[in-house]
């Protein structure tokens, strides 16, 4: 890296940057994978297995809750089975629109159904260092250094701790969401925060963003994914948490994974099924301990390889199933955190960017209303850095495909047409030189090359990563903030750590 | 006007770019573009009523630096409506695929330029497409590139089809049988649909030390073997020798010219 990494989570003096407005997807038109039938079969058969198979909570705070509203549990093997009138009564309460607050309210995510906001990946294990090239584990500066550059693009509307602060073990994701809150102005959404007891700190430090309890239900800065447990599983830690966070009015959305063939069933539409029944049971809870608490449901199932049992993300029919999600979702009458962008490559490349680009247009035509996963390679487990920009020329091709075609009476240019007439050229015309420069050009493919042709889009990608870290400097929190978030980092190490 | 006289299927491409041979506005371009098919299409139509024709317009930009020909740049919405308006006029449409602009095969450029292609044309209700095969905006061939389109073709074919929804995809008796926390590998139904459960492309093909092959290494193998295998039916042996010589006639004539 060009630049001196700078300390995560305290930032040091120096002129502020205006952090890029966001460019959401707006799609002008939509599709439809399912038909309403099939959506029926669906919701009828994720009721039959909540009601009749049911589902393994080992959570005695989640299973006392569950036993309170008239849910049939055995406490014994900590299986809960669901009457379908009571997933029904409870998933009437979630809200199918609400705000994501950031900490500047020009970066809020209203997620009323018009437009799809995008994070960046998270959680990843490994990172190619940024100086030496050598891979390694990954930090807290890493998470650091993604926000700034996460900051910077227009694409990333909301922050997903991109790697794991493996230095801070004990608390590595307060560490994470410090080295998040210090480094962009946006929404910062964690999937690591497990146990109320690091919920507890968490919506303490989401508190301090905020200023408040009333801004922070009205424009929660945090929220969390929790990942189920496949099959039909809720994770203890990551299910306390999510009613800590729901409690506290913060958004949290739940995740299946289940694996075509190994943690679900070798077809698709059974493990479908299997993954909306985890999801489905864990919203419930929410609804039923906080009625009315944002919630979202996220779909991200890979397809296991026949030979070797591996998670593949971008299997060739598997991606298909990432915009039936976001149709689930909404037939559930929640929004929909979607799978994007997840690719099997191990670096960036004819692969990386061949299997990136078609489940971004899927969902966002699907109506999703938010989907993460910009940035990282080998199934979400490798940061190198230059991937997010190469993911984020992808997305704004795809915005831009989306966006329809402007045929307003004067975007014709009938009278151009008519002064250059046949076989003449419109080089000279007013006309070309105005719109030609309205034209957003890609910063990646069409960089001129010494002599002929263009670079290679992944040097000049590496490059841009590199200015960006150097020369954008987000606004800086608040002095007292910083302050308050250093304090209760220092007692969460000193009470968890 | 000769191939429309004999029925032979005849289509009119244009190529307008914006900036250079079109106005700098993306209706403006298609409506230029337009013009020109339809207005070759009513000759022909004239001179063979009822003849068979399609339209094709592929449209593309000019890079203000420099002039050159860009079939991908960032702001290309709109690639597919030339579909809408083949059928709007009532005629198949030939699709405007693939053709990246990047230099080399296999490059991070060649697979996220074109793929969403195959999808987004396919959702339109295109009747054929060509361009599978070429990089550097349709003028130089890597055979590997056919293998590598074809994957984002097969890719765009699995999402475009029907998904089942049955008793028997739903697989409700078998969800109870293995329950929460349980796995499905052991089970009959796994064993059944699992060979079918996921069709491997190129980037899955697993190479000797167990690992994923390079996706370009495993497509310039694939095509060595199908040249080296691949025997397609031989053209009968009178069309062979018909076809010769109308070609040596062809030459005799048009080399006097």
């Amino acid at each position: 890296m060009a630049s001196q990494p700078r300390r995560a989570g305290k930032r040091i003096s120096m002129t502020t940057s205006v952090t890029p407005a966001l460019q959401p997807i707006r799609p002008a038109y939509h599709v439809r994978i399912l038909e309403d039938e099939q959506l029926k079969q669906i919701r009828s058969a994720t009721l039959e297995i909540l009601g009749d198979v049911g589902i393994h909570c080992p959570s005695r705070k989640a299973l006392a809750i569950f036993a309170s509203h008239g849910a049939q549990v055995d406490f014994e093997t900590e299986i809960v089975r669901l009457p379908a009138d009571l997933v029904l009564q409870a998933m009437s309460h979630a809200p199918r629109f609400y705000r994501m607050g950031a900490r500047q309210p020009d970066f809020d995510l209203n997620l009323d159904g018009t437009a799809m906001f995008c994070a960046t990946d998270g959680c990843g294990v490994e990172v190619i260092d940024f100086v030496s090239g050598e891979r390694r584990a990954s930090r807290k500066d890493d998470v650091a250094q993604l926000a700034i550059v996460s900051d910077y693009l227009s694409s990333i509307a909301f922050y997903w701790p991109i790697v794991s602060a493996q230095d801070c073990p004990k608390t590595a994701p307060l560490h994470e969401l410090d080295a998040s809150y210090n480094n962009t102005v946006k929404h910062v959404q964690s999937e690591t925060i497990m146990g109320a007891k690091l919920a507890d700190y968490a919506v303490e430090m989401a508190l301090v963003m905020a200023g408040n309890r009333t801004a922070l239900r009205q424009r929660p800065p945090l929220s969390l994914l929790v990942c189920c447990i496949a099959p039909l599983g809720l994770d203890p830690e990551g299910t306390e948490s999510a009613l800590v966070f729901a409690g506290a009015g913060l958004p949290v959305g739940f995740m299946s994974m289940a694996n075509v063939g190994s943690t679900g069933p070798a077809t698709l539409a059974g493990t479908l099924v299997t993954g909306d029944a985890e999801i489905v049971a864990a919203m419930t809870l929410i609804q039923l301990a906080h009625p009315g608490a944002p919630v979202f449901h996220s779909m991200m199932p890979g397809v296991m390889h026949p030979h070797t049992g591996a998670y593949l993300a971008t299997a060739m029919e598997g991606t298909l199933l990432y915009p039936i999600g976001v149709e689930l979702a909404h037939m559930w009458g929640v929004p929909t955190l979607a799978g994007i962008f997840a690719t099997d490559g191990q670096v960036p490349g004819w692969q990386a960017g061949s299997e990136a680009a078609s489940s971004l247009l899927l969902c966002a035509l699907a109506g999703a209303e938010t989907g993460s996963g910009l940035g990282l390679l080998e199934s979400c487990t490798l940061l190198d850095a230059p991937e997010i920009l190469l993911d984020s020329d992808i997305y704004h091709r795809i915005r831009m495909e989306a966006a329809g075609l402007d045929t307003g009476h004067l975007s014709f240019a009938l009278d151009v047409i008519s002064e250059v007439g046949p076989r003449g050229n419109f080089l000279k015309h007013r006309h070309t030189r105005e719109n030609t420069r309205k034209r957003i050009l890609s910063e990646l493919t069409m960089q001129p090359a010494s002599g002929h042709g263009f670079r290679d889009p992944i040097d000049v990608a590496r490059e841009k990563v590199n200015w960006i870290i150097k020369n954008h400097h987000p606004e800086p929190l608040e002095k007292p903030k910083q302050k308050e978030l250093a304090r209760i980092l220092a007692a969460a190490d000193n009470q968890v750590g | 006007m000769v191939l429309a006289e004999a029925n032979v299927p005849v289509g009119f491409l244009a190529m307008p770019t914006m900036g250079t041979t079109a106005p700098a506005t993306l209706a403006g371009a298609l409506a230029i573009g337009d013009a020109e098919v339809i207005s070759a299409t009513v000759l022909m139509q004239m001179v063979n009523p009822g003849a068979p024709v399609f339209h094709s317009i592929m449209q593309a930009w000019a890079d203000p630096s420099s002039g050159r020909y860009v079939s991908y740049p960032l702001d290309a919405h709109g690639r597919y409506a030339p579909v809408e308006m083949a059928h709007h006029w009532g005629m198949p449409s030939l699709g405007a695929c693939y053709g990246t602009d990047s230099r080399d095969a296999a490059t991070w450029q060649s697979g996220s330029e074109v793929a969403l292609d195959a999808y987004m044309i396919g959702l339109t209700g295109v009747e054929f497409v060509t361009g599978m095969g070429l990089t550097h905006t349709y003028t130089r061939l890597y055979p590997e590139s056919l293998i590598l389109d074809d994957d984002i073709y097969q890719k765009a074919r699995y999402y475009l089809m029907s998904m089942e929804v049955t008793p028997e995809t739903l697989a409700l008796d078998t969800i109870d049988a293995v329950g929460p926390g349980g796995h499905f590998l052991a089970q009959k139904h796994t064993r059944r649909y699992m060979r079918e459960a996921m069709k491997r492309g190129i980037a899955h093909q697993i190479g000797p030390d167990g690992s994923y092959r390079d996706p370009r290494e495993a497509a310039i193998a694939q095509v060595k073997w199908i040249l080296a295998n691949h025997h397609p039916d031989p053209l009968e042996e009178t069309k062979q020798r018909e076809l010769d010589r109308i070609l040596a006639a062809a030459d005799r004539e048009l080399r006097k010219q």
